[in-house]
């Protein structure tokens, strides 16, 4: 039985590399390996664009999760060792774009075919009974007694860190930077009111300004953003212009391809990808947790992340929070 | 009537505590002497640990600034891993003396020739096991197909603790050395840079079916190894087929068809099959 | 309050009215048995697996499958646990303390059905306290900053060392020291310092629990029946798994204080099943009398039903933060809010605005996902009991290599493997040493809220411990860890039995 078994096994092995080149893609279920844990934005908004994407591609995709290492280097590096066939997907986010710096592995960005599918912009805000009403009030208490307001906005060197980096620096005035594991204890940590101000994206915040628990200051985006309801925030960038200079540092959610995947690979992906973006569903998702939708993919979406490596890879030289120099990694500076 | 009856619960528990540590000055046999002496041991290992550690942790920063965060004594990396330390040192210390006390380390007897022939036999049993899944998780795992080498490994179980193999079959067993051997330098061609420890599984797909080749020949040698032992008892040879190779298939196809979970080796022989299987054949 | 009842029982009966969502609520709740059963196949993966498998179905019918799979993925854990002194997830791992002695006694039975019922009944107390006292707990729940979590972490700490000590207390407080020690490996989460990382980019983000937990309990329990030609439990004659209502009475203080324990741990933010069921077997080991206290660890009925209570009774006290706040208490909450989020629905305060009922609804749910739960675990237990028929060494060796699968698959990562085996074989040696391995567990699991909320804590105040006296919520915890240490000296023990005796004894006999 056994033996039989083996033969057939090692003749099936040959046929089946033969008929994997010659067979169309998709003719699998595709894997996504999210490089971020279970339940937070990068997960969710891949499920939902593998749910329509599967429907265009005809296969279903699989989105497991892979977290760890640093900026998501564990998951990203075993894809990037599977075969270039278009079968493995991996999901991420623009704070991925630091694992070369952090010392998680040794490859630029530009290994990675991305797509982007958008990003929910970041807002600041303070606890619903806290004595300050608007950005320009804040930003005078802190004047006032430099150091004394303490913010919280995500990981060290998450793109809501980076975020509250640059107001400080272009509004000239000195947060102590309270570091928490994640946005939703940054937030919590607002609520209870162990720190003074949070910087998170909409998405994690809407449910909690609605709820009054949070009092939204300003956007940390070009726009002012008008909430489901009708709360209208402000952006930022009106009394401080100079935030556009490098602002805003986006999500970037979405998943990747390697790079060395065949054209026929990345077209079909990327018809898909088209299409899942139109649909009505993840329109409306969108919509309702406040994501903006971006489309973006190939070349394009390559140079937006290029930027951002470069932004996140100079940032953390500046605090001096990164293991490689990002000059050593060939990472040129922001202009 | 509550306060009585915890009075009444907190004397008993004295009594009971006092018992208890006559009774354990009392009872001072070889077995306990033994542990003593082990526990002495293992207080020792970890005392040298701890301090090296304490040591090594001394490096890390302790003041200055460090990643945006403005660095106090309150703030350093370090603070945790040192208090830790610490205590661990404190309570290796006090574990050294205690025993240093009781197991009289020098001059204990040795343990009588009646247990310490059970020892050795258990003790072989324990090392056997031990290594086996030293080989099976750092060796078989990141270099060949998973199906195979975890029949490998159940047979290997089996054969030993079920069969009992004696006499020369038990030899068979000692084919894990070979293997491992080669799988070893299997991978040490045709890589740059070799190591023992592989950090994730191999993808170069010829030499996975080399070393899936080789794991198939092993297991077709403890195969072997299995029905000439059980000529007379199909039945039995029937169970341990099933236990080591049927279970293993089941398990994998669950992993991978229901659970979506890709096999260490993905693109090893029995996975690249069982997916054309499913997935062309079954799939269309 | 009847307005709620009647709405509650209609949304009940529009549930149970379709025959398909009967049918994949036991489907569901079959399969997180099944899951939580598999050593290192926890909620959180099964929750995650079914989101992306419920995605097309409607909201409700994608929860019933999700609540079942979390209520019985948190209850399956018990199944190893029991016949194999193997936990199947972290939150079992208090049961396998005495539910494998009673096993081996040949009460196997009476412990799966002990543990199921006391499970059934920890999620309908969680479930009350869901509906009457969300609101109340949320608000508790909001007084925890970075001091009240340092010191719930140091209590579970404090009293993870004297939960276990065959026979010398210090040999507690070296696993659980160990424990706190491994939980400082990886990058450091305030400064993103590499701590003991040794250059290994798999080691940045610290040892993950569930390889730990296989390791120090699973690999052991292989090599160790293998190697000693040990049995298992055996099977008895009377094997009936339906416990009696005699038991289930004597045991009723117990299961009413573990429920509590269990909702208020996982309303908490952050942490969950895993700790519920150690500090609520704790509280039951230190409330009994020295008569009880002796058993446990030999196989009590107290300590079993106090473990599984608390841990399922978590499931409800988790969900309060997520619906009410939108911050979910434990891990396999965390991956809920996910799906839930999938589904166009947003927990936090204004669920009730946009959602109107969905508190109820998803009590409702809980209330099915948790009978299911407890026919399935009643129809399994007689089964799951014949395995302990195949003879071990057949058995066992496919034991190990679920172990191996489970922690595997966790991540997908080989490297979990290479963290499992170290430390199952350092645990063998420590266990053979009579070292109790559970502080070692316990103290990795807390051991990175401790170390993060003291620092930030201290951060905040800038160095003073000033705030640990000025909070209300952390003055109580700090009260309890006083009290509780002071309870462990001898001599204070001592002391307040004689101050007992002199002065309440005679007022007593007067």
């Amino acid at each position: 039985m056994l033996r039989t078994l083996l033969i057939s096994l090692l003749f099936f092995l040959f046929i089946s590399d033969e008929a994997d080149a010659q067979q169309a893609y998709p003719k699998r279920p595709i894997t996504t390996t999210v490089v971020w844990s279970a339940g937070g934005g990068t997960d969710a908004v891949n499920r939902v664009i593998m749910a329509e994407m599967s429907k265009e591609l005809g296969v279903r995709i699989n989105v497991t999760n892979k977290a760890g290492g640093v900026s998501g280097s564990i998951g990203m590096s075993s894809t990037l060792r599977k075969r270039p066939d278009g079968y493995n997907l991996v999901g991420l986010a623009s704070s991925n774009v630091s694992a070369a710096v952090n010392g998680g592995w040794r490859e630029k960005f530009d290994v990675w075919y991305p797509f982007i599918v958008g990003s929910s912009p970041d807002v600041l805000s303070v606890k619903a009974d806290s004595p300050y009403h608007s950005l320009a009030e804040l930003v005078a208490a802190a004047k006032k007694s430099p150091g004394s307001l303490r913010a919280s906005a995500g990981g060290l060197g998450s793109n809501h860190h980076l975020h509250l980096l640059e107001l400080s620096k272009i509004a000239d005035i000195d947060l102590s930077f309270i570091p928490y594991s994640g946005s939703a204890p940054s937030q919590t940590a607002a609520i209870t009111g162990e720190v003074d101000l949070v910087i998170t994206s909409m998405a994690e915040q809407a449910q909690l300004i609605r709820g009054n628990k949070l009092r939204p200051l300003a956007m940390l985006h070009p726009e002012p953003f008008e909430m489901l309801d009708g709360i209208k925030v402000p952006s930022a960038f009106i009394e401080f212009p100079e935030l556009s200079k490098n602002l805003p540092i986006s999500q970037a959610i979405g998943f990747a391809v390697n790079n060395k995947a065949s054209a026929v690979v990345k077209r079909q992906l990327a018809d898909a990808f088209n299409k899942a973006m139109d649909s009505s569903e993840v329109k409306d998702w969108a919509r309702l947790n406040y994501y903006q939708l971006d489309g973006l993919y190939g070349e394009p979406a390559q140079q937006e992340f290029s930027r951002l490596e470069s932004l996140f890879a100079w940032s953390l030289e500046a605090l001096n929070a990164n293991k490689v120099s990002p000059e050593s990694l060939n990472i040129s500076r922001p202009n | 009537m509550p306060t009585r009856c915890h009075l009444n619960r907190s004397i008993f528990r004295d009594q009971i505590d006092m018992t208890q540590e006559i009774h354990h000055v009392a009872e001072m046999d070889e077995t306990s002497r033994a542990l003593a002496r082990a526990n002495f041991k293992v207080g020792l290992v970890l005392l040298i640990i701890s301090v090296t550690l304490f040591v090594h942790t001394l490096s890390f920063p302790m003041t200055g600034s460090y990643g945006g965060v403005e660095n106090q004594w309150y703030v350093s990396p370090a603070l945790f891993p040192l208090l830790v330390l610490s205590i661990l040192i404190v309570l290796s210390g006090i574990l050294i003396i205690k025993m240093w006390k009781e197991c009289d380390y020098f001059n204990a007897p040795t343990a009588s020739r009646g247990t310490k022939n059970f020892k050795d036999r258990k003790n072989q049993d324990k090392w056997y096991v031990i290594l086996l899944l030293c080989v099976y998780v750092y060796v078989y795992i990141p270099s060949a197909d998973f199906y195979l080498t975890t029949c490998l490994f159940l047979l290997s179980l089996i054969l030993r603790f079920y069969l009992q193999l004696t006499g020369m079959w038990r030899g068979v067993l000692y084919i894990h050395f070979p293997l491992a051997l080669t799988l070893l330098s299997v991978r040490s061609v045709n890589s740059d840079v070799f190591s023992w420890f592989l950090a994730d599984s191999i993808v170069d797909e010829p030499l996975i079916l080399i070393n899936d080749l080789c794991c198939a020949a092993a297991l077709c040698v403890l195969l072997l190894a299995s029905v000439i032992n059980l000529k007379d008892e199909p039945a039995k040879l029937l169970k341990v087929w099933v236990y080591s190779l049927l279970i293993p298939l089941i398990l994998i196809c669950a992993f991978s068809f229901l659970l979506y979970v890709p096999m260490p080796v993905e693109y090893g022989t029995v996975s690249s099959f069982l997916n054309y299987l499913v997935y062309d054949i079954l799939g269309g | 309050m009847i307005d709620q009842f009647l709405q509650f029982f209609s949304i009940l009966f529009d549930l149970v009215s379709q025959p398909s969502n009967l049918l994949i609520l036991f489907a569901s709740s079959f399969i997180g048995i099944l899951f939580g059963a598999m050593p290192g196949l926890t909620a959180t993966l099964g929750i995650a697996l079914l989101t992306t498998l419920t995605y097309s179905l409607n909201t409700d019918t994608a929860l019933i499958s999700l609540l079942g799979m979390y209520v019985g993925a948190v209850y399956g854990g018990s199944y190893p646990a029991i016949l194999l002194n193997i936990p199947g997830t972290p939150a079992a791992a208090a049961t396998a303390l005495d539910g494998y002695p009673m096993a081996k006694r040949g009460e196997g039975a009476k412990a799966l059905g002990l543990t199921t019922t006391a499970s059934l009944i920890g999620t309908l107390i969680g479930l009350v306290f869901l509906v009457v006292l969300s609101p109340a707990i949320a608000t508790v729940a909001l007084q925890f900053t970075s001091w009240e979590f340092f010191l719930l972490a140091l209590f579970g700490i404090i009293i993870s060392g004297s939960i276990t000590s065959q026979d010398l207390v210090i040999k507690g407080w070296i696993a659980g020291f160990l424990g706190l020690f491994l939980s400082t490996i990886g990058r450091d989460s305030l400064q993103y310092f590499p701590r003991y990382t040794f250059e290994q980019s798999q080691l940045d983000s610290g040892l993950e629990i569930v390889p730990v937990l296989i390791g120090v309990f699973g690999i052991p329990q292989v090599i160790r029946v293998l190697s000693d030609r040990e049995t298992l439990g055996k099977l008895t004659k009377l094997s009936r798994v339906l416990p009696e209502l005699a038991v289930i009475k004597r045991n009723i203080k117990h299961i009413f204080r573990s429920a509590c324990v269990g909702v208020g741990i996982g309303s908490v933010p952050g942490i969950g099943e895993d700790i519920a069921g150690w500090v609520s077997y704790s509280v039951a080991k230190k409330t009994s009398n020295p008569e009880e206290q002796k058993k446990f660890g030999q196989g009590a009925e107290a300590a079993i039903v106090s473990s599984e209570t608390a841990n399922n009774a978590c499931v409800g006290g988790a969900l309060i933060p997520l619906l009410t706040l939108g911050i979910p208490g434990s891990p396999p909450a965390a991956m809920l809010l996910g799906a839930l989020l999938l589904h166009g629905i947003t927990p936090g305060p204004t669920i009730e605005i946009d959602h109107p009922n969905f508190l109820l609804e998803v009590t409702a749910i809980l209330f099915l996902a948790s009978l299911a739960m407890w026919a399935n675990g009643m129809l399994l237990a007689k089964q799951v009991l014949k395995l302990l028929q195949v003879p071990p060494p057949l058995f066992i060796p496919v034991v190990g290599v679920l172990c191996v699968m489970g922690a595997y698959s966790l991540g997908i990562n080989i490297f979990n493997l290479y963290i499992m085996l170290p430390v199952g074989v350092c645990a063998y040696f420590l266990s053979e040493m009579k070292f109790p391995l559970a502080p070692l567990v316990i103290g990795l699991v807390l051991g990175s809220m401790a170390d993060e909320s003291l620092r930030r804590a201290l951060m905040l105040s800038d160095g003073s411990f000033w705030p640990l006296f000025d909070r209300p919520v952390a003055v109580i915890l700090l009260m309890i860890i006083v009290g509780f240490c002071a309870i462990q000296i001898p001599l204070v023990r001592r002391g307040s039995s004689a101050f007992v005796n002199r002065f309440f004894r005679r007022a007593n006999r007067k």
